[in-house]
Formats: C-alpha cells, structure tokens, sequence
C-alpha cells in the first residue's frame, strides 16, 4: 500500500522543526533555505503552512521538463529528478503550483521532497501531527474526520444549553 | 562563504555605529571556559565594558549571543541571550528571547552580535548573510515596534526577514524599554531598548542562508531525533499538552498561591472567577512555537480592533492580577499597547500597582498622575498610564525612571510601599512562603524567577502529589528540606545554587530551558552529546556544571565592578509581614533568617560573607583570579 504525505495547516504552531531535520538530513548542514519542505508564514507570521511536493499523480513538473528528467520513483512513489539529465533550467519551479521543486542556492540544481526512502523525516519530527504520512486509501477520509471535528465543535458551540450529546 | 560553526573565524560580527563600520572575528579563546551564548557574552562585556561606563552613553556596548547548539535540530534551539549593562540598576543587564531573530542570525554566520557606539542621526542594521549595512532609518523613528516589522519587511522586500526592533519607549529612553521581534517575542526587564534608543539604533533586520554547519552532522541527526522524541515522550510533556499555552495561570490554585497588585495580597477571590479559558480559546488563532520546540507555551491570540499578540503567563498575570484588573479585554490592550511602544510588562504593571495603592492610601491624587485617577483594575489608570510611560509625557516622564526613583518623587510617605529587588519588580510568586525561590531572589542577578529546584518548592508549596519529590531532595541535596517550605537550611542554600548552575547550562548552549524542564530528570546528557557531535569538541557535564559556575561568579564580579556588594541582596520589607489571604495567607519571611541563610549562601559558594563577594581562593579555583583586581571599587553609571 503506498503512502502519501497528509497536512494539516490548521495544527501547524510554525516551530519549523520540519524544515531544520529535512535540510540536516538532506545536505548536512541546518539551514532552513535548503530544506525541501518550508513553513510559510504570512500576515506578520500569524498564519502558518508547510509547503512542499505534493507527489502529483500527473506531475506538471514533469510535464514541462525539457530534458524529461522528472519521473515517479516506483517504490517509494517520490517524483524524483535525474540529475544526470537536469539542466537546472528551473522550468519545473516556475510551473508548480505548489513551490514543490526548488532549485538549491548551492549548488544550483533542483531539489524536492524524495519522501526520505519512505519514511519522511518532517512527518517524523512533527509531533502536532500538521504533518503526516498515510496510507494513500485512509488520505481523504482523515481528512474528512479532522473537517468534521471542526464543524462538531462549532455545532456544539452554538448548541442552546441541556442540547449536548 | 560557507557557515561558520562555533569556534571558527567569523563567529562574532562587531559592528561599530559611530563609523559605520564592521568586522567579524573569532570567539575561540572564550569557549573553553565560558561555552557560549551567555558565558561568551558575558566575558566580552566585562572585557570591553570599562567599568562606570555609562549605559545610554556612546562607550555602552549590546551584544547577542547564541550559542553552539543555537539555529540546529536540537530541541527548543532558538533562546538568543542579550547582554548590556542595564540603565535601570547600573548592573549586568540578563534578558533572553525566542522566536526567530536569533536563530536568522546564526543562519547568516554569527553566533554573537557586537554593537558598540552610537549614531547621530537614527538608523538601523540590515545583516544579510555576508552584506553588513547601516542604514537611516529617520523615516522608521517614531514608529511603534509592530509598525516598524511591516515597514522593514516591506522596504526590504523579503517576508522572511526577521526583525528587532524598539518602539517610542526606547526612543524616548525609557529605564525598563524592551527589544521586540516581529512575532511580539521581547528581551526584557533591564531596560535594554533605551540602550539601543540612545545609540539612535531603531532596528536590526537580519537574513540569513548559510546555515548551520556541524562537525558530525549524521551523528547530530540520530542524538537530536532521540532528544527529540524523549521530550515528546516523557509524562510531563504528555501532560502539557493536555492544556493550552495560557492554561495554568488561571482557577483558584493560581488565584490563591501567587502575589497580587503591589504584593499586596495573596488571594484574588474575582481572580479565581475570571472566564480565562473562554475567553482565549474563542480567540486562539494558533498554538505559537519558537524554532525546533514542540511545546506551544505561548498562544498567538488574536482580537478584532485591537490586533494580534502572543499570550504568555507572564504579560497575563501582569495586566490582570498585578493590577487588579477583571476585563480581560482591556488586558489585552494593555499587552498589544505595551508590546507596541516597547515597554517590560511586569515592570510597567508594577509602577501602575504602586499608584493604585497610593492612590487608595490617600498618598497621591489625581494631580500628580495628570488627572488619572489610580483606581485599582481601572481601564483609564492603566492604559493611561502606559501611554504616559512609553511617551515619557508628564507623570510619565517620571515613572520610566524607574520604581524607587518615582515614588520618592512622588510623596516621602511612598518609598516604603516600593517593592524591588535591584531595581526590578519581581515576578508575582508568593515569595514569603518560599524561602528558596527568595533567597535566589536576593543573590540573583536581576529576578531570577522560580527554575529547577526553586520551582519544585514552589509546586511542593500548594498541596498536591508530592511524595516522589521529597524523595528526590534526600537524593540530590541530602534533606527533604530543600523543597519543603518553612525553613532555612543549608539543604535549600544547596538547592538554589544548583538552580543557579541549572539556569545557565541552556543559556551557555542556546537552547530554552523551558522543554527540558518538562521532561524528568533533566536530559543533561542529551544536550552534552549534542554539543559535541555539534562542534567536535570534548564535554562533560561535569565541565559544563563548572562553566556555569564560572559564569555565576564573572556575573558576580561584574556586578562588584559596577558597584554591588552585600547591600545590594535586599528584599523588599513585604516579604518579611505575613500574607495577607490565599494557601500560604500569614506565611512570612524571617528577616534574621534570611540573612543567616545568605551568610551560608555566600560561605558554600565560596563567597565573603561581609561583602558577598568571591574570595581570592575561590576566583583562583575558577581560574578567575586575573579578573579580582578590579572589583573593589565602588562605582555607579547613571546618575
């Protein structure tokens, strides 16, 4: 059964913890601006969100690879690029919608999530649960559970009072 | 330019102000016997500072400093200490802060930022990676420190520039003036915004991509995964998160075991009503983490019309019990307001709480206050009187003297309500049940609040399940006394040293104490096999425990040097009259007591206990004697 990398904006406290264990594991060294995987804040740091490859069934990174070096990885499921083939053109990072590739102000070449082998280490690290790695058939329905938590409480907040289940 | 690990050239960025220049050099020849971070930082000042330099004055210098494990994988790595010497007491100024500003610095190469000199006309410092600039920042000054995060970041074009700013309050030179980041983060109490205002330094923005290099970076990843998951793991962190970041500070344990208004009272029956949990959870946007820490102490609140905020305990209890205040609305305001202009909650409170007692006393009237009258939880006393302090504008201008200062302006009947320890209002503990946490109150530099084996004595204070702790005393400080209250014994004197050392191991490293000290015991070892896979130098906790020592005392010596002796360790007279209400209600400190108990404080550590200063025997063991010549005299600042 494959996996797939679930998040959940909403539990994200933007401790960044994700991004310092995904660029020490991937380059050795921490440093936020080579993680594959960033925690965006916006409106003065108030809203918080992980963002990284979404592992697209039908990737329009690939799509728009000139050299055809984007393919999926068959185990692990990863889009992975052939560095062999990149050009570092950066074609893919202008095309995702996501900010899913990058290219690495290193060493010039792209960069995005390979799913760490299968076992993702941002996952692993977030103990918030905003990041998670599941199996691909319960995705959309943990999904669901966590909406309808949030609409229960909401219901039960404007419940009148002696309503409570 | 690659990252600069711990030790390396480059490690401290000095920035000169008077000429626009900078430099960087190496920290090398500190970190055997200070680490880093605080211990560093601490050294340079005593080196560089010339003794009764004064603090607003061009010669005073800041400096902050991470430390090794600052900006890694290692949990909770992103405290950043800030020394200075401090315009409110003359003395070494102690403050540290979370967030992200320190952690950006460390990404663009520094562990420790010197800032000497001063300008004439305002600027700010805009540090990214390699690129140092001092800009004018004339179009900045005057702007309020939220304003000047959106103002920066906008100018320089980059959201994920992390800012450091001071409001009208450091402008204006305000004693107890804080430094803000963007997230509403402050390195406070000391007045160190005033020292940035009087070298006309309106901000340091900083971005940083060279990241953090380490000397075993595979070895780093598995230790700092294991520190991780054992803080996640341990009941204590199982339990936090059971509760909210602004959870614990509230209900009738709270309402009854700490200290309200101007110390007061010991119980706030209202306090104990208050609607806390409703009225932040419909507001909570979002748990708030500082960089590599899981456990969200702090809740990121936001209220329409008056704006965002971090709620932590101490900006809650300062503008709700200190001031007897019950509209949480307006202590909302009061903390965005205060936030705003840069001021110390706790010390600003705590002015406030003086004028409503002399208010109530029939000690000051509405006169003397510009026309506000001080009416205890007024809406008007206290955001008037913010105002007023972060203006510097008639009472006001007064009152950011500081607490001693403005009472014996005010009427000779008002300095004997004045509570302070060094100049400092102290965080609202029931310090006259707890003769532990009160004796480091009145050695301590700064208010040092309740930590380690201090804050066990205050948790064994109120009844509670405390058996195992009271095992854990006989092991560690050879008496059950050390935590139990009601004594004086050298059991207590043992414990509050070891607080002390305690305190200062993550701030010599660059971690927060905070998530540690949820896990049991201390995960001591952790931190020292992350220091070394960090920076592949050999440590024993053994050395770090020394190098805390060390620090103690450097701290101590500093102090000397600016004039502090034995004198200097009071308390205030409300600490030895019985409290009023609440769990510990007619507890009181002994005054004999007191001063037997620091007599055998200053013996154990080494200390003289006419002066309460480090014998020659005991600099010599640290290896400090070279530094002993100086700190006879008797010297102040300011004033």
């Amino acid at each position: 059964m494959s996996k797939k990398l679930l998040i959940y904006p909403e539990k994200c406290i933007g401790c960044r913890t994700c991004e310092i264990f995904c660029s020490l594991s991937h380059t050795g060294s921490c440093n936020p601006a080579r993680s594959r995987v960033n925690v965006i804040k916006t409106t003065q740091d108030v809203l918080c969100i992980p963002m990284m490859c979404q592992q697209c069934l039908d990737p329009v990174c690939a799509q728009v690879c000139p050299s055809h070096a984007i393919h999926r990885n068959k185990i692990t499921g990863a889009v992975e690029t052939d560095q062999e083939r990149c050009l570092g053109c950066g074609v893919c990072v202008a095309a995702c919608p996501f900010g899913g590739s990058a290219l690495d102000p290193w060493s010039g070449t792209v960069v995005r999530c390979d799913l760490c082998e299968g076992a993702p280490l941002c996952a692993e690290v977030c103990v918030q649960g905003a990041i998670v790695y599941v199996e691909e058939e319960r995705h959309g329905l943990l999904k669901k559970r966590s909406a309808a938590e949030t609409l229960l409480a909401a219901l039960k907040a404007v419940a009148p009072k002696g309503d409570e289940p | 330019v690659r990252s600069s690990a711990c030790g390396e050239k480059g490690a401290l960025l000095r920035v000169d102000l008077t000429h626009a220049t900078h430099s960087t050099e190496s920290v090398e020849a500190y970190v055997d016997d200070y680490v880093g971070g605080r211990g560093v930082g601490t050294k340079i000042l005593w080196d560089e500072l010339p003794p009764g330099t004064d603090p607003l004055g061009p010669d005073s210098i800041l400096i902050f400093n991470n430390g090794p494990l600052s900006g890694t994988a290692a949990p909770a790595s992103g405290r950043l200490d800030v020394s200075a010497k401090s315009p409110l007491n003359n003395f070494h100024a102690v403050t540290n802060l979370g967030g992200y500003w320190g952690v950006e610095l460390r990404h663009a190469g520094y562990l420790h930022l010197l800032i000497t000199g001063a300008r004439e006309e305002p600027g700010y410092l805009w540090i990214h990676n390699d690129r140092v600039e001092v800009r004018d920042a004339s179009h900045l000054w005057g702007l309020d420190t939220y304003e000047t995060t959106v103002q920066l970041r906008r100018e320089l074009g980059d959201e994920d520039t992390q800012v450091l700013s001071i409001g009208p309050a450091g402008e204006n030179l305000v004693l107890f003036s804080n430094i803000v980041t963007n997230m509403g983060e402050a390195a406070g109490r000391f007045g160190i915004g005033a020292v940035m205002g009087s070298k006309k330094l309106k901000a340091i923005a900083v971005r940083g991509t060279r990241g953090v290099a380490l000397a075993q970076p595979r070895r780093f990843l598995e230790l700092a995964r294991d520190a991780h998951r054992r803080l996640w793991e341990s009941p204590g962190f199982k339990e936090r998160m059971k509760q909210p970041g602004y959870a614990g500070m509230f209900g009738d344990k709270f309402a009854s075991s700490a200290a309200f208004g101007n110390y007061e009272d010991g119980y706030w029956e209202r306090f104990a009503h208050l609607e806390v949990e409703e009225f932040f959870s419909k507001r909570l946007v979002r748990s708030a983490g500082c960089h590599a820490c899981f456990l969200q102490c702090k809740s990121l609140v936001h209220i329409p019309t008056i704006g965002y905020g971090l709620s932590g305990c101490t900006a809650f209890s300062s503008f709700v019990g200190t001031v007897w205040n019950e509209d949480l609305t307006t202590m909302w305001e009061a903390i965005i307001l205060a936030n705003r202009y840069g001021l110390d909650f706790l010390q600003t409170a705590g002015t406030i709480a003086l004028l409503m007692e002399l208010y109530e006393k029939g000690i000051i009237t509405p006169a003397q206050t510009d026309g506000i009258p001080m009416i205890k939880g007024s809406r008007d006393a206290i955001l008037g009187i913010i105002h007023k302090i972060g203006r510097r504008e008639g009472v006001g201008s007064i009152l950011a003297d500081g607490i001693r200062g403005a009472a014996e302006a005010l009427d000779s009947r008002a300095p004997e309500y004045v509570v302070e320890v060094k100049g400092l209002f102290p965080h609202g503990y029931a310090f006259p049940a707890l003769e532990g946490a009160s004796l480091m109150q009145a050695v301590g530099v700064g208010d040092p609040f309740p930590t380690y084996g201090t804050s066990t004595e205050q948790a064994v204070s109120v009844p509670g399940p405390w058996k195992n702790l009271l095992t854990e005393a006989k092991e560690l400080f050879g008496s059950d006394e050390a935590y139990l209250p009601g004594n004086y014994s050298p059991a207590k004197v043992r414990m509050v040293i070891a607080s002390e050392h305690g305190t200062r191991v993550p701030d010599m490293l660059g971690v927060c104490i905070k998530p540690y000290k949820v896990a049991e015991p201390f995960p001591l070892e952790d931190l020292v096999a992350l220091y070394e896979a960090a920076t592949g130098r050999a440590l024993t906790s053994a050395q770090l425990y020394s190098a805390a020592e060390r620090l103690v005392n450097l701290e101590r010596l500093f102090d000397a040097r600016e004039g502090l002796t034995r004198e200097d360790d009071r308390l205030p007279q409300r600490f030895f009259k019985p409290i009023a209400g609440g769990v510990h209600q007619g507890k009181a400190l002994d005054a004999e007591k007191m001063e037997e108990m620091k007599d055998v404080y200053y013996q154990t550590r080494g200390w003289d206990p006419q002066t309460g200063l480090p014998t020659q025997e005991k600099l010599r063991e640290l290896g400090l004697e070279k530094l002993a010549r100086v700190h006879s005299s008797r010297r102040r600042g300011r004033r």
